[in-house]
């Protein structure tokens, strides 16, 4: 019983423990394992520690609530909408995954709102901490981006009229401001390519981003190690450690569980509702955007003429830049938050100033005419929401191929068309000779192939349209000059039958499939 | 603080999860009671399986939140394929009083393929049993799927791809196919013909509904 041997070949012959170890000696995840779960924290584990492996949980809910509903959603304007009904009020679970989807959205911005708070108040970005914290902020950014790109994809009123408005403040950049506006929405207005730009912003992009900078964040994190609390030194940490498991761990699934029952109390007893499908005429709709974006709305109301500039990109740009730059302006390694007060005092005006607006604008919305604008507009949403689900219908649209009345016209043609029909051709290659699943197309068939040849081909096919299920044609000289007659006139436009103008390089390739003899 | 609680490190916990032990937390070339060292180290296996279990449970529990919703809504095409079944008009009664020989009609046939709808044209034969009832026969011939075709002066139905042949009423003379042309539900509701199109297996003796 020595550890050479232990190490080897697990002490008991289990085949769980045994496949295991096969795994481990190839992967090595026993260390990968121990080294994440033994992340040594100063001072030990607290609840304040779980935000940021919440904002984690509620990525993945995402990711995999978002993966369900790419399952049925269509991104096109003409489809959209009715394939989120369908979610909606038909697939079982559907309107759960999407209202989870949906509150899950919101959840991730007060989480991301926490995990900021904590972070600032404890001064935790401190101490060598400057890519972590700038990795943080791009992260936050992308988050936005996801709420603003997520928000259109259902295309009913509110997503409509919400990306309209969006995108117009976009197009008040000054100089580039027109292209910024055009380029989000793929054309001077907002439609299926606008649609699709945020389908793949939403589902692809951002994303994408999100997976690399949460790596990126996880990976700078761990080389700076968790910064403990309040008084300890942010770069050499004196408190004793406790590592990440098993209380941390602990904290952080007690907090993914508060998480998930509130998203799932909340997707099944208020799910989520739809508007009805987005109409650009409109003209009465008020957009209000998501909750979390109601303060910057508010914000806009008071900027108008030359000043607007300040307004939507000098303030907010700065701020942005402020928050990412964070590390750089609260530099000195004092984290008591006491001892910062200029910081303290700027995240405050700013947290209590973005709280305001969001109020404001929610107080604004409750008198007068736009309250009920507002009003009817819940209402039109509740009603289109209960409403039984119609499925998509394509618009009515000459779908049978006309019959070229020239063609028709040449008694020989006409008899071989019948020929065609009666003898079922039409079964295998469709009417006309399109072709079908069953078997080729025959356009074009006559150029390929010398009459004698064809003609031997139709009395005895050769294995492989046997094969295919291609019976023998037992036809008379006449009716086989008939049939002839018609395929020669098969996908050529009607005045060009009579006299075949095409030449051979006209044909359509890999139309006709007729194989060679062998 | 360390406390023994923090002791339970995450080295453990792969091997609590996996039941397999190993013995480096007994340093014996120090510890000489051993007796001592293995009963600490049995009451550190007895709590580090039941963290990895508590742990377990609540992933357990988060995961059939979402799962459970997750697996009906994935499975719900599957399992709701044959729903919608819907019949299709064919044409007024009276029309079909004095036929002689089965006649072809088109009907269009509204499909639900999952959030829309389809209009498709299909063509149906209509015709009379033996006993003089009205019935609608599938064009779809029972050997392979070729669409077969009525020819009055043979007074048959035959098949164009391998010369399946079939009576007036629908059952089978000769040929390849292993029984008669499939006869769908048909009703008479209001003094209009209605049929619910549907499709069958093909090359079995009996007639399997396909979806």
């Amino acid at each position: 019983m020595s550890n050479i041997i232990s190490k080897e070949t697990p002490s008991d012959g289990r085949l769980a423990s045994r496949v295991l170890h096969w795994f481990d000696q190839r992967t090595g995840i026993k260390k990968l394992t121990a080294t994440a779960l033994d992340e040594p924290i100063p001072g030990g584990a607290r609840w304040a520690y779980v935000f940021g492996s919440g904002l984690l949980f509620i990525f993945l809910l995402q990711v995999i609530t978002g993966v369900c509903l790419a399952l049925y959603y269509t991104p096109t304007a003409e489809t959209a909408h009715t394939s989120v009904a369908y979610i909606t009020k038909q697939v079982a679970g559907g309107a759960f995954l999407r209202s989870l989807h949906s509150y899950g959205s919101s959840a991730m911005i007060i989480v991301l709102a926490l995990h900021f708070l904590q972070t600032f108040l404890y001064g935790a970005f401190k101490g060598r901490r400057e890519l972590l914290w700038m990795s943080g902020a791009l992260l936050s950014f992308l988050v936005l981006g996801m709420g603003f790109t997520g928000y259109l994809l259902p295309w009913d009123q509110k997503a409509y009229f919400a990306t309209a408005v969006g995108t117009n403040v976009a197009g008040q950049v000054p100089f580039i401001g027109s292209f910024l506006t055009r380029m989000l929405r793929g054309g001077d207005t907002i439609g299926t390519l606008t649609l699709s730009r945020f389908y793949v912003g939403h589902v692809f992009l951002i994303p994408g981003f999100i997976f690399l900078f949460v790596g990126a964040h996880i990976l700078l994190f761990r080389k700076a190690g968790p910064a403990g609390p309040i008084h300890e030194d942010p770069v050499a940490p004196k408190l004793p450690t406790e590592p990440f498991y098993p209380r941390q761990v602990f904290f952080d699934m007690g907090f993914a569980l508060l998480i998930i029952a509130a998203l799932a109390g909340l997707a099944y007893l208020r799910p989520v509702t739809l508007g009805p499908i987005a109409n650009p005429a409109d003209s009465h709709f008020l957009p209000r955007p998501e909750w979390y974006y109601l303060p910057m709305f508010q914000w806009l109301k008071y900027w108008e003429g030359p000043g607007v500039i300040i307004g939507i990109l000098v303030i907010p740009g700065l701020l942005a830049a402020c928050l990412f730059l964070m590390p750089f302006l609260d530099r000195r390694l004092e984290r008591r938050i006491w001892r910062r007060p200029i910081p303290a005092l700027a995240v405050t005006i700013v947290v209590f100033g973005m709280v305001y607006l969001g109020v404001k604008s929610q107080l604004d919305d409750t008198e007068g005419s736009a309250a009920q604008q507002l009003a009817q507009q819940r209402e039109d949403e509740k009603a289109f929401s209960v409403a039984p689900f119609e499925p998509y219908t394509k618009p009515v649209a000459a779908t049978s191929v006309p019959t070229p009345s020239a063609k028709a016209a040449d008694p020989l043609v006409a008899k071989g068309k019948d020929i065609f029909s009666d003898r079922g051709c039409n079964a295998c290659h469709g009417d006309n000779g399109v072709g079908t699943p069953l078997a080729p197309s025959l356009t074009g068939i006559t150029r390929k192939y010398p009459q004698d040849r064809l003609v031997a081909l139709l009395h005895s096919p050769n294995a492989r349209m046997k094969a295919g299920g291609m019976p023998a044609v037992d036809a008379t000289p006449d009716e086989m000059n008939a049939l002839l007659a018609y395929l020669k006139t098969l996908g050529a436009a009607p005045a060009n039958s009579a006299a075949s103008l095409h030449s051979p390089a006209d044909a359509p390739k890999g139309t006709t499939t007729l194989p060679n003899g062998d | 603080m360390s406390t023994s609680a923090d002791n339970i490190s995450a080295k453990h916990l792969a091997e609590s999860i996996s039941g397999a032990q190993s013995f480096t937390d007994c340093d014996f070339s120090q510890n000489s009671d051993c007796g001592a060292c293995l009963k600490q180290e049995a009451a550190q296996v007895s709590r580090r399986a039941f963290f990895a279990s508590m742990l377990g449970a609540c992933a357990g529990a988060i995961a059939s939140v979402i799962g459970l919703p997750i697996l009906r809504y994935v499975l719900y095409p599957v399992q709701n394929a044959a729903k919608g079944q819907k019949w299709t008009l064919i044409g007024d009664a009276q029309e079909f009083e004095n036929i002689a020989a089965p006649v072809t009609k088109t009907i269009a046939l509204v499909q639900r393929d999952g959030w829309r709808e389809v209009v498709s044209e299909q063509a149906v034969f209509v015709t009379r049993s033996d006993a003089g009832q009205l019935r609608v026969l599938s064009p779809i011939c029972p050997h392979l799927g070729c669409s077969v075709s009525w020819h009055d002066k043979q007074n048959k139905f035959i098949c164009p791809c391998h010369g399946g042949q079939f009576s007036a009423d629908g059952s089978r003379i000769s040929g390849p196919p292993p029984r008669g042309l499939d006869v769908l539900d048909a009703e008479v509701k209001d003094g209009k013909l209605q049929v619910q199109f549907q499709y069958f297996k093909p090359n079995v003796p009996d007639r399997q509904l396909l979806s």
